[in-house]
C-alpha cells in the first residue's frame, strides 16, 4: 500500500555567514494513512526542521539540498508555491509548539479559522460560521459563541491550543502535522490535547506526524515512532517495541536514564557527552562519540538503517547481522 | 575596507555566538556583495562628509577663497553675482562670497550642535541611570518632569526660550539644550531598567559594590549602543534645529555666517538670485544626512538582528 | 467599560501634563525675564509706565499668588492681549486657526497616504536591490530642511515650470469673481459646499506646494516606522500560521500584518503631527499663507511678548491633545491596550 507521506534522502542545510551547516543528513521515513507517527529527539536533532520542510516553510537561510518528499506519491518539494499554498491547510495542516503567538492577536477567532476555511472551501460567512462553531465544539471548548467573539489572549494556553487543532481539521486535512504541540502548556492540559489529537484523528482518518522530545508523548498516542539524533534517523519502530525493545544505543541510552520508582535511591544514568556540532562534517556513526559500544569501525564508517524482523530499523553496526539473516 | 570591520574587533567581543544566523534576504553571493559594498559607499560617504564639515568648521579661515567676506565684510561693488570662475556659488546682496559664507556657516552648525547633544547627554544620560536604576519615587519624579518637558514640541520650546531669553546663537544653544535632555533620559531608563535584572548586576551587588560604581561601570557601558545611535543621529536633527531657529531670526545674528540665515536672507532675492538660498539648503541636508546615514549603520553594526 | 476607563484615565493624566505646562510657561513668563514688566510692554516703554504695569500686573505678590491668577486668565481664556495687532490673543489665534488647520490636514493626509504604502511597499523589497533607493527615499524626506524644500519647490514648480502658485491661499481676484463664502473657515470644504468649482480649483492649486513641502519630514517618518514595524510582524509566528495554512499573500501581508504594525505606527504619526505644528511655521512664512504661524513668526521678530506666549501655550495644548487622540486610537484598535 502506497504511504501517505514518503521521505526520501532529505537533506537540509542552512547557509549562514560562517558556511553551511547541515541540520538533516538524509533521513527516510514513512507515514500511512490513519496512524499517528511520532518524531523523538532532543532539541537541535533536526525534527522541526523536517517538519517545516514538508510544508515548505522552511525560514529563509534554510534550504532542502536533496531528496524528496512524497504525498500521495507525488513530491511536495518540487510544486510551486500557488500549489502549495492550496494543499497548506487544506490537504496538510500543521500546528506548532506555542499557539498564543501562533494566533493573530487583533483580529478574533472567528475571523481567522474563516479566513482558513474560506480560503479553501467555497462557503458563504454564515455556512462558514456555523461550521467553525461546530468544530470549536467537537475540540471541547466551551461556550463556543464566546469563544469565537474573543481575541487570542482573552483564551488560556489549552483553549488556545484548541483553537489551534480547530483551524487545522476545519477542512479535514489528510495528514496533521503537530510539532510539539504540548511542550508548551500545563502538565495537566498535555493528556487532554494529546488524547483530542488522537481522538479526531482516529475518529476521521487522520494521519498524524507529531513531533516531540517528550518519550512519555509518543508512548502515550504514537502507532509508530522515529528517533532523532543529529540530524539523522537512528531508529524507527512501533512505539511499543520502540520503548520495550530498543536496539539502538541512543535510544537505550534515553530509555535509561528516565527516572521510574524502580530506580529509586541510585544515581540517573546519563548518556556521558553532549551533540555534536556540526553533524554534518561527521563521517561514520553520529553518535560515535558517546556509544558505549562504540567499536572502530564506528567512527570510519556510517551503518545505514537496517530493518530488522517486524518493521523495526535501528541504524547501529550492532544489529547488522541480526538484520542480514532475519 | 568597511567601516563595519573598524567596529567588529571590539564587537565581537560582546557579541555572543549566535549558532542561529541572522535571517537576511533571498540573495545570491553577488548580489549580497553589492548590498554590502553599497551600504559602506553610504558609510563612507557620510563619514568623509562629515570629516569635510568639521575640517571647514575649524580651518575656515584658511580654506575658504574670501575668509574676510566669509566673516562678514562687505564687498558693495559685486552684489549678487551669478557663479563664476571667481565665485564658484555666486555673491550675496552685499557682495560676499558664497562659497567663503558656506563654509563659515560649518562652524555654528557643528560646533552649536555638537554642543547641545554633549551637554544634553550630561545631563540626560545620569539622570535617566539613576531614575533606572532606583526605581521607587525618585524614578517617578525625574520621569515626571521628563515627560513633562518631553510634552513640548521641541523645537517651539525652544523658540519660545530663545524669543525670551534675546536671540543670538549661544541662546539658541541653551534653549534646545533643555528641549532635547529628556529623550535621553527616557533612553537610558529603559535600557537601565531592563539591564538592572540582569544576574551580573545582582552579583556585584551581593559582593557588596556601591551603587555609584555599579551604574558608572556596568550600566552605562552597556547602554553606550544605542545612545551613541540616538546622538549620531541627534546632531543632523539639531543642526537642523539651529538653521531653523536661525532662518527665524532666533539663532545666529548677522554679519556671522549661518546656513539658516543665508536661506533667511536669500528669500527675497529668489527670483534673481536662486544660488543665494540653494547652496546653504544643500549643505544643511548633505550634512543631515551624512548624521542620519551614519546612525543607521552604527545601528546596523550594533546590532545586526535589526531589519532598520 | 474597560475602554471608558482607560479613557478617563488618560484624560485625568492629560489635564495634570497641561497643568504642569502652565507651570512652565508661567516661569518662562515670570521667572525667566529680569524685568517681565518691561518685556511685556515692548522695548519703547518709559520707565514710570514699566512702574505703573508691575503693579497692575501684580508682580510684586508672591509668586504662587501669581500663579493661580495666570491660571484664573488661562481658565477664562484669556491670554492677555497681542502688542502688535492690540487686539485679543485669543482672538488672533483662533481666527487664524483654519488656515493653518486646513494646511496640516492635508500634509497629513498626503503623508499617511504615501508614507503607509511607500514603507509596506519597502519593507517588500527588504534585501533586493531596489531596496537602497526606498530606503534613501524615506532618509532624504528626514533630511531636508523644511523651509528650504518650500523655496526649492518654489523655485522649481512656480517660478520655473509656473506650475503652481507661489504664495497665499487664494488669488485675491477671486474676492470678486467668485467669493468663498465663510462657513467652516475650510476653503476647500468650504468652496465645495458651496459649488464654487472655480475657487475650489484656485484654493486647491494653492495648498499642493505648501503641503508637500509640509509633508515632506513625516512621508520619511512614516514610511521607515511602518517599513520597519511590517518587517518586525512578518518575522512573527502569526504570519508563519497564515502562510501555513496557505492564505494569499495579499490577505497575510495587507491585512493580517498590517493591523498589526500599524499600531506603533500611530505613534509616529502623532510625533510628526507635532513635529508638522511648528514646521507649519516656516512653511506659512515662505509661502505666505496667512495662518497660525505666520503670525506667529511675525510675534518673534516683533518682540509680541504675549502672542508669543499665548501661542507656545496653545500649541503645547494642541499637542497634547493629539496625542491623547491618538492614545487613544491606538486603544480602540488594539484589543490588548486596552485591559492594561
Amino acid at each position: 500500500m502506497q504511504p501517505l507521506l514518503d521521505v526520501e534522502n532529505l537533506h537540509i542545510a542552512f547557509d549562514t555567514p560562517r558556511g553551511t551547516l547541515k541540520v538533516v543528513n538524509d533521513i527516510h521515513f514513512t507515514i500511512q494513512k490513519g496512524e499517528i507517527f511520532g518524531i523523538v529527539g532532543e532539541s537541535g536533532c533536526g525534527k522541526s526542521v523536517t517538519s517545516l520542510s514538508i510544508l515548505q516553510l522552511l525560514p529563509k537561510p534554510g534550504k532542502v539540498t536533496q531528496g524528496q518528499i512524497r504525498f500521495h506519491g507525488e513530491d511536495l518539494l518540487t510544486k510551486s508555491h500557488r500549489q502549495m499554498r492550496q494543499i497548506r491547510g487544506d490537504r496538510i495542516a500543521m500546528i506548532f509548539q506555542d499557539p498564543f503567538t501562533s494566533l493573530n492577536p487583533v483580529f478574533r477567532i472567528g475571523r481567522q479559522l474563516s479566513d482558513v476555511l474560506r480560503q479553501h472551501r467555497d462557503v458563504n460567512k454564515k455556512d462558514a460560521q456555523k461550521r467553525i462553531l461546530s468544530m470549536l465544539d467537537s475540540v471541547g471548548l466551551p461556550d463556543v459563541e464566546r469563544i469565537y467573539n474573543s481575541y487570542p489572549h482573552e483564551l488560556s494556553g489549552g483553549q488556545q491550543q484548541r483553537v489551534m487543532i480547530a483551524m487545522a481539521l476545519i477542512s479535514e486535512p489528510e495528514l496533521l502535522i503537530a510539532d510539539e504541540p504540548t511542550t508548551a502548556l500545563d502538565v495537566t492540559i498535555q493528556a487532554q490535547i494529546l488524547r483530542l489529537i488522537r481522538d479526531l484523528c482516529d475518529d476521521h482518518g487522520i494521519s498524524v506526524l507529531l513531533i516531540t522530545h517528550d518519550l512519555g508523548v509518543v508512548s502515550e498516542v504514537c502507532d509508530r515512532s522515529a528517533v532523532f539524533y543529529g540530524g539523522e534517523v537512528v531508529e524507527t519502530a512501533p512505539t511499543q517495541q520502540l520503548l520495550a525493545h530498543p536496539q539502538h544505543p541512543y535510544t537505550q541510552g534515553l530509555l535509561s536514564a528516565l527516572p521510574t520508582t524502580a530506580k529509586k535511591g541510585q544515581p540517573l544514568t546519563v548518556i556521558e557527552g553532549t551533540v555534536p556540532a556540526n553533524p554534518g562534517m561527521i563521517t561514520g556513526c553520529i553518535f560515535a562519540s558517546r556509544c558505549v559500544h562504540v567499536h572502530e569501525r564506528c567512527t570510519q564508517e556510517k551503518p545505514p538503517l537496517y530493518t530488522l524482523n517486524d518493521g523495526q530499523q535501528a541504524a547501529c553496526f550492532l544489529v547488522e547481522s541480526e538484520a542480514q539473516h532475519g | 575596507m568597511s567601516i563595519s570591520k573598524l567596529f567588529l574587533g571590539k564587537q565581537s567581543e560582546k557579541l555572543p555566538d549566535n549558532p542561529i544566523p541572522p535571517p537576511s534576504g533571498e540573495r545570491t553571493g553577488w548580489q549580497h556583495t553589492l548590498y554590502v559594498i553599497r551600504r559602506d559607499v553610504l558609510a563612507i560617504f557620510s563619514v568623509g562628509w562629515i570629516l569635510l564639515m568639521i575640517l571647514c568648521a575649524l580651518l575656515a579661515p584658511v580654506i575658504a577663497p574670501y575668509p574676510d567676506q566669509g566673516r562678514g565684510r562687505n564687498d558693495a561693488d559685486n552684489r549678487l553675482l551669478p557663479p563664476s570662475a571667481n565665485n564658484v556659488m555666486g555673491t550675496d546682496e552685499l557682495g560676499r562670497d558664497v562659497l567663503s559664507r558656506l563654509i563659515f556657516g560649518a562652524q555654528p552648525a557643528m560646533v552649536a550642535s555638537l554642543i547641545v547633544v554633549s551637554v544634553a547627554m550630561l545631563i540626560g544620560v545620569p539622570l535617566g541611570a539613576i531614575a533606572g536604576y532606583y526605581g521607587g519615587w525618585v524614578d517617578e519624579l525625574i520621569m515626571r518632569i521628563t515627560d513633562l518637558f518631553l510634552a513640548f514640541p521641541s523645537l517651539l520650546l525652544a523658540m519660545a526660550i530663545v524669543s525670551i531669553a534675546g536671540p543670538s546663537l549661544i541662546n539658541a544653544v541653551m534653549a534646545l539644550v533643555v528641549s532635547w535632555w529628556p529623550w535621553y533620559t527616557r533612553l537610558v531608563r529603559s535600557t537601565t531598567r531592563s539591564l538592572k535584572e540582569e544576574y551580573f548586576i545582582e552579583a556585584a551587588r551581593a559582593i557588596g559594590v556601591s551603587d555609584v560604581i555599579i551604574i558608572s561601570r556596568h550600566i552605562l557601558p552597556n547602554t553606550i549602543t544605542p545612545i551613541i545611535v540616538q546622538a549620531t543621529i541627534d546632531i543632523g536633527t539639531v543642526i537642523l534645529a539651529t538653521t531653523s531657529l536661525a532662518f527665524l531670526g532666533l539663532g545666529t545674528q548677522p554679519p556671522n555666517a549661518d546656513w539658516g540665515l543665508m536661506i533667511d536672507q536669500g528669500r527675497q532675492f529668489l527670483r534673481q538670485a536662486w544660488w543665494y538660498s540653494l547652496y546653504p539648503g544643500v549643505a544643511i541636508f548633505l550634512t543631515v544626512l551624512a548624521f542620519n546615514l551614519l546612525g543607521d549603520t552604527l545601528r546596523d553594526i550594533f546590532d545586526p538582528r535589526q531589519y532598520r | 467599560m474597560k475602554k471608558l476607563e482607560y479613557t478617563l484615565r488618560r484624560l485625568f493624566l492629560s489635564i495634570l501634563v497641561l497643568l504642569g505646562m502652565t507651570i512652565i510657561t508661567f516661569s518662562l513668563t515670570r521667572v525667566v525675564p529680569s524685568n517681565p514688566a518691561a518685556l511685556y510692554l515692548g522695548t519703547r516703554a518709559r520707565p514710570e509706565q514699566i512702574e505703573a504695569m508691575t503693579e497692575k500686573l501684580g508682580l510684586n505678590d508672591p509668586l504662587p499668588q501669581q500663579y493661580i491668577r495666570y491660571l484664573g486668565n488661562l481658565l477664562s481664556g484669556d491670554l492677555g492681549d497681542s502688542l502688535a495687532t492690540k487686539r485679543p490673543v485669543v482672538t488672533e489665534i483662533v481666527s487664524r486657526l483654519p488656515a493653518t488647520g486646513e494646511l496640516l490636514i492635508v500634509a497629513l493626509i498626503i503623508a499617511i497616504g504615501i508614507g503607509i504604502p511607500l514603507g509596506v511597499f519597502s519593507a517588500q523589497l527588504h534585501g533586493k536591490p531596489a531596496d537602497i533607493f526606498v530606503r534613501a527615499f524615506s532618509i532624504i524626506g528626514v533630511s531636508v530642511p523644511q523651509f528650504w524644500l518650500g523655496l526649492l519647490l518654489q523655485l522649481i514648480f512656480g517660478l520655473a515650470l509656473e506650475w503652481f502658485p507661489l504664495a497665499s491661499r487664494v488669488d485675491s481676484t477671486l474676492r470678486f469673481t467668485s467669493p468663498i463664502q465663510d462657513i467652516t473657515g475650510f476653503f476647500i470644504v468650504d468652496t465645495l459646499l458651496t459649488g464654487n468649482w472655480i475657487a475650489f480649483q484656485d484654493v486647491a492649486w494653492h495648498l499642493i506646494l505648501p503641503a508637500i513641502t509640509l509633508a515632506a519630514y513625516p512621508i520619511g517618518l512614516i514610511a521607515r516606522m511602518t517599513r520597519a514595524t511590517m518587517l518586525e510582524v512578518m518575522q512573527q509566528n502569526y504570519i508563519r500560521t497564515a502562510e501555513a495554512y496557505g492564505l494569499s499573500y495579499r490577505l497575510i501581508v495587507y491585512v493580517y500584518a498590517l493591523k498589526n504594525a500599524i499600531i506603533p505606527t500611530l505613534t509616529v504619526i502623532g510625533l510628526t503631527f507635532a513635529y508638522s505644528l511648528t514646521g507649519a511655521f516656516y512653511v506659512e512664512i515662505i509661502f505666505n499663507w496667512p495662518g497660525l504661524g505666520l503670525f506667529t513668526a511675525r510675534s518673534f521678530l516683533n518682540l509680541d511678548f504675549p502672542a508669543i506666549m499665548g501661542v507656545t501655550l496653545f500649541g503645547a495644548f494642541g499637542y497634547i491633545i493629539i496625542n491623547l487622540l491618538i492614545d487613544l486610537l491606538q486603544a480602540y484598535i488594539d484589543p490588548r491596550v486596552s485591559l492594561e
